[in-house]
């Protein structure tokens, strides 16, 4: 069932951590006690996204093998029997 | 822990149990033994129909309070534009003005839009899904009772001579008791905290019936797509209404005790409010425009006959937008001065949260070309949704354009966008949906040329009101003043909204002659009168108190048009689970939250008061605050505490084991297993509680960034105190571990054994972090502040579950509670370790939080 839930929830799920770094990062920077420095931000906020963005390529190409696998035992068809279907 | 056996069969994914052999349990609780089917699922005669707990009399309850509300907003609204009807006009004063348009705010978003959705939600989801009833039922009837009870505290502020005047924001710190005094601000804040009682409750039981109680064979990908929406909407409002509860509760603590959360001289932040308010109220336009979405999605196909185009997509796109939704709240506040990085990412969420409602009309359209629509009433209110909302949603997307915002911020323009939005995405939708179950509700069909009459002057009037106020606000009338100057171009829109407003007033005045005509001139409905192809038309309208005789296996997402068998044999004769009733009980399938299997038989409380009582002890417990009189307040509290100990008191059903009369399955009655209702639920109450700590936790840190030098100047909690906590949320989180682990397979005195330690262990968490607070002063500034709430949140939880652990021992001890009936240790276990991740997480940020 957790599987399933990050296949469902899982792009989006990165895209809300993602938000939330970016917004903490802009909070750390913007906010009067001043925590990190502009520039800092830009580049965190560059590696947050590029993370995201792997982690989104991930989780799609585990997603479409292990659909890939739910559907051999299962069936061994052809493409001609897939097409029939 | 899973005491269903597993199933191995890879076909039907069903297999006889192993203890198929053995015999039922004989000391299971009976029922009302004298009774036949019908007689157990009556309702009771007379008066005593108060003490209903039927999802169909609760749901038809909170669409008629609803509905009454929203006359009352609607009434509210056309004196707001009788007022602006001509410039210099002294029809209203302004404070009435004040009054009257907070007022139709408030009551439009608090006390119709959310109840009627939670209405629908609750009539037509065991319905829908194969149920016989909502799997909590008594909860559903507390929250109405709560909804009700808040709604009159709001409304009797008229009363008083108090109506609240801050607008439906309510923002600081012109709610603060420097700038409103008296009372109307705690109105305003104590009712609708009240009535929010009854969202949280709807959340829950939202959520785990449409995960635990569907018919056999409906998997998630089978549900009817309402109930996709309903779903989100439901974890929305879990996370989305905490906020706000925080945020009430803080501001009421700074009217009452003076403490200073939003004072910018003792380190409090006025933003803080804003961002706590619009934390719930983006996400609350989506909580109301979702469900009125799933409900078109769920019209439109029947009137199309096709299937809904691209369900996938259209699931995908409800989920998307759940979560992006929590992403806008900014952009309520682009004008307060927030940094441009925090603009550029607000407007960037805001944009794109145009793609999944673009993918979800793109599925309605596709949908209207596959076949060729029929014209009735409902059809009319979803095409006059589509028009409108997506109208809507263009000037949403320039809104969220940082310099167009700023330009056309608090002008009329706004006005007319959260208009199109909400009465394009919410209204007309819920007057199609009228038209569309009226008859399910009566068995009568409501008048096709009425209902157009309804439509048309809906459409025109509302298109003349809200369009005009685009231009008022281009031309730069801004929005809450109570009159204006003449000859600066305003006058000629204004009396064109004005006389819009009256015609849109006079088509819900068809609608409501419609309905009270159709209840006794109406013609019979009959069974399935639309075509539909959802369960709720299985029965010829109304049904039978019971829903289902017999519940149906479901082998596909449109049933009554892939299952001939459903419609040519009578409703009641169609085979299907427990049809039998040997211990004369109101019960229902409980199934596995996926693949939609049975797993359980789900015992359904008969009716009772103990809700009503409950929810009129927390009503005078908010009622008793607002007059200030805290004795009553204590009474209050102790009437709610015996009527829900009172309600949860009732012999454990687990233990029983029976066929249900399908396949040869026999199932365990209330499960002790982690998929059952009871701990999905529990899941959904957790998620509020962490939602209401997170917000605290957002409070803390937020001010901690935003105002250092206090957040420095604050005197740090006792930090031997504070580590002893983290140490004890350590050992609370091994007990409830233990105890949710042993509740089905130790011996009862053991268990009660670790029910005790567990209660000793909580008194002790309780009492070191209250000595890790004791040296700071709440009142010194915001931070310290928000701190003694955090420990105040976490007594109260603490509270609770060391009552739910005595409540456990006792029962065990008194014999109500017998060997293998593990379920309430099991909740228990799961709440102490949710309980113990926040006291560990307190813990840690006393320890570093305030000067050394």
């Amino acid at each position: 069932m957790t599987g399933l839930t990050l296949r469902i929830f899982g792009p989006v799920l990165i895209w809300a951590l993602h938000f939330i770094a970016l917004y903490a990062l802009i909070s750390a920077a913007c906010a009067p006690r001043g925590l990190i420095a502009a520039d800092m931000v830009q580049a965190l906020a560059a590696l947050a996204t590029g993370l995201a963005a792997i982690l989104c390529l991930v989780l799609l190409v585990s997603t479409r093998r292990a659909a890939r696998v739910r559907q051999r035992p299962h069936s061994p068809c052809t493409r001609r029997h897939c097409g029939a279907r | 822990m899973i005491d269903t056996p597993p199933r191995n069969d890879p076909e039907a994914g069903i297999v006889p149990q192993p203890g198929a052999e053995r015999p039922a349990y004989d000391v299971a609780p009976k029922g009302e033994t004298g009774k036949d089917f019908e007689e157990i699922w009556a309702q009771p005669p007379g008066w005593r129909v108060l003490s209903s707990v039927s999802h169909r009399v609760v749901g038809k309850r909170f669409l008629i309070t609803g509905f009454v509300f929203f006359l009352i907003a609607g009434l509210f609204a056309l004196l707001v534009r009788l007022q602006l009807l001509v410039p210099e006009n002294t029809f209203l004063d302004s404070e009435t003005y004040n009054q009257l348009f907070t007022m139709h705010g408030t009551i439009m978003m608090f006390l119709f839009a959310i109840p009627m959705l939670e209405g629908f939600a609750v009539y037509l989801i065991p319905l829908m899904i194969g149920a016989r009833d909502l799997v909590f039922p008594r909860l559903g009837a507390f929250g109405y009772w709560c909804y009700l009870f808040g709604g009159i505290i709001v409304l009797s502020s008229f009363l008083f001579d108090a109506a609240p005047m801050g607008g439906w924001f309510m923002y600081v710190p012109l709610s603060t008791s420097a700038y409103t005094e008296g009372l109307s601000a705690d109105f305003w804040l104590i009712g609708i905290t009240l009535a929010e009682i009854a969202s949280v409750t709807a959340a829950v039981e939202i959520i785990a019936a449409i995960l635990c109680s569907r018919a056999p064979g409906m998997t998630l990908g089978r549900m009817p797509i309402l109930m996709w929406y309903f779903l989100a909407a439901a974890f929305m409002i879990a996370v989305a209404f905490p906020p706000l509860i925080i945020g009430s509760i803080l501001l009421e603590a700074e009217r009452l005790l003076g403490l200073p959360f939003f004072d910018p001289g003792l380190g409090g932040d006025p933003l803080l409010w804003q961002h706590l308010f619009w934390l719930f109220g983006h996400p609350e336009v989506y909580i109301i425009f979702l469900p009125a979405a799933g409900m078109v999605a769920t019209m439109l196909p029947v009137f199309v006959g096709r299937p809904l185009f691209g369900y996938g997509f259209a699931v995908a796109a409800v989920v998307t937008m759940a979560f992006l939704s929590f992403g806008l709240w900014a952009h309520h506040m682009f004008a307060t001065g927030l940094p441009e990085m925090s603009l550029t990412l607000f407007s960037a969420a805001s944009t794109m949260v145009a793609v999944p409602t673009g993918v979800q009309i793109f599925c309605l359209i596709a949908t209207l070309t596959l076949g060729r629509p029929r014209l009735t009433v409902p059809m009319y209110f979803i095409l006059g949704f589509l028009f409108i909302f997506v109208l809507g949603g263009l000037t949403g997307v320039m809104l969220a354009a940082v310099p167009f915002n700023l330009q056309a911020h608090d002008s009329y323009f706004v006005v007319a966008h959260l208009h199109y939005v909400l009465i394009g995405g919410f209204v007309f939708p819920m007057f199609g949906a009228l038209y569309y179950w009226v008859p399910h509700f009566t068995g009568r069909m409501m008048s096709e040329r009425l209902g157009k009459w309804a439509f048309w002057l809906m459409f025109t009037g509302f298109n003349l009101a809200f369009f005009m106020m685009h231009l008022t606000g281009l031309r730069g009338m801004p929005r809450r003043v109570a009159t204006y100057p003449e000859g600066i171009g305003w006058d000629r829109l204004n009396m064109l909204s004005t006389i819009g407003a009256f015609i849109l007033a006079a088509g819900m005045l068809v609608f409501l002659v419609d309905f009270f005509r159709h209840q006794r001139n109406g013609a019979p409905s009959g069974r399935n009168p639309w075509g539909a192809a959802t369960m709720e038309w299985l029965y010829p309208p109304p049904p039978p108190g019971y829903n289902f005789r017999a519940i149906p296996r479901v082998t596909s997402r449109e049933p009554l048009w892939d299952q001939p068998e459903l419609m040519e044999t009578p409703a009641a004769d169609i085979p299907g689970a427990l049809r039998a009733y040997p211990d004369h009980r109101r019960e229902t399938l409980g199934s596995d939250p996926v693949s939609g299997e049975p797993i359980q038989i789900l015992r359904l409380p008969h009716p009772t008061w103990f809700p009503m009582l409950s929810a009129f002890g927390m009503a005078l417990l908010f009622a008793a605050t607002l007059a200030s009189v805290y004795w009553l307040c204590a009474v209050g509290a102790v009437i709610a505490l015996i009527g829900i100990t009172l309600w949860v008191w009732e012999p454990s059903d687990t233990g029983v084991e029976r066929d249900i009369g399908i396949e040869g399955l026999r199932l365990p009655v209330n499960a002790v297993d982690r998929r059952s209702h009871l701990h999905v639920g529990l899941v959904g109450s957790n998620l509020i509680l962490f939602a209401l700590y997170a917000s605290l936790l957002f409070a803390g840190l937020y001010l901690w960034n935003t105002q250092p030098a206090f957040a420095e100047a604050t005197e740090r909690p006792a930090r031997s105190f504070a580590l002893l906590g983290l140490c004890l949320s350590v050992v609370v989180f091994a007990l409830s571990w233990m105890t949710g682990r042993g509740g089905a397979r130790a011996t009862l005195w053991m268990t009660g054994v670790v029910n005790l330690c567990l209660a000793a262990a909580l008194v002790g968490l309780a009492y070191v972090l209250a000595r890790a607070l004791w040296p700071v002063d709440p009142w010194s500034t915001a931070f310290a502040s928000v701190g003694w709430s955090m420990g105040a949140y976490l007594s109260a939880l603490i509270a609770v579950a060391l009552y739910w652990t005595l409540f456990n021992a006792l029962r065990k001890a008194v014999g109500a509670t017998r060997p293998g009936q593990g379920l309430p240790d099991l909740l228990l276990g799961s709440y102490g370790k949710g309980v113990a991740v926040m006291a560990a997480l307190t813990s840690v940020a006393f320890l570093f939080a305030g000067s050394p």
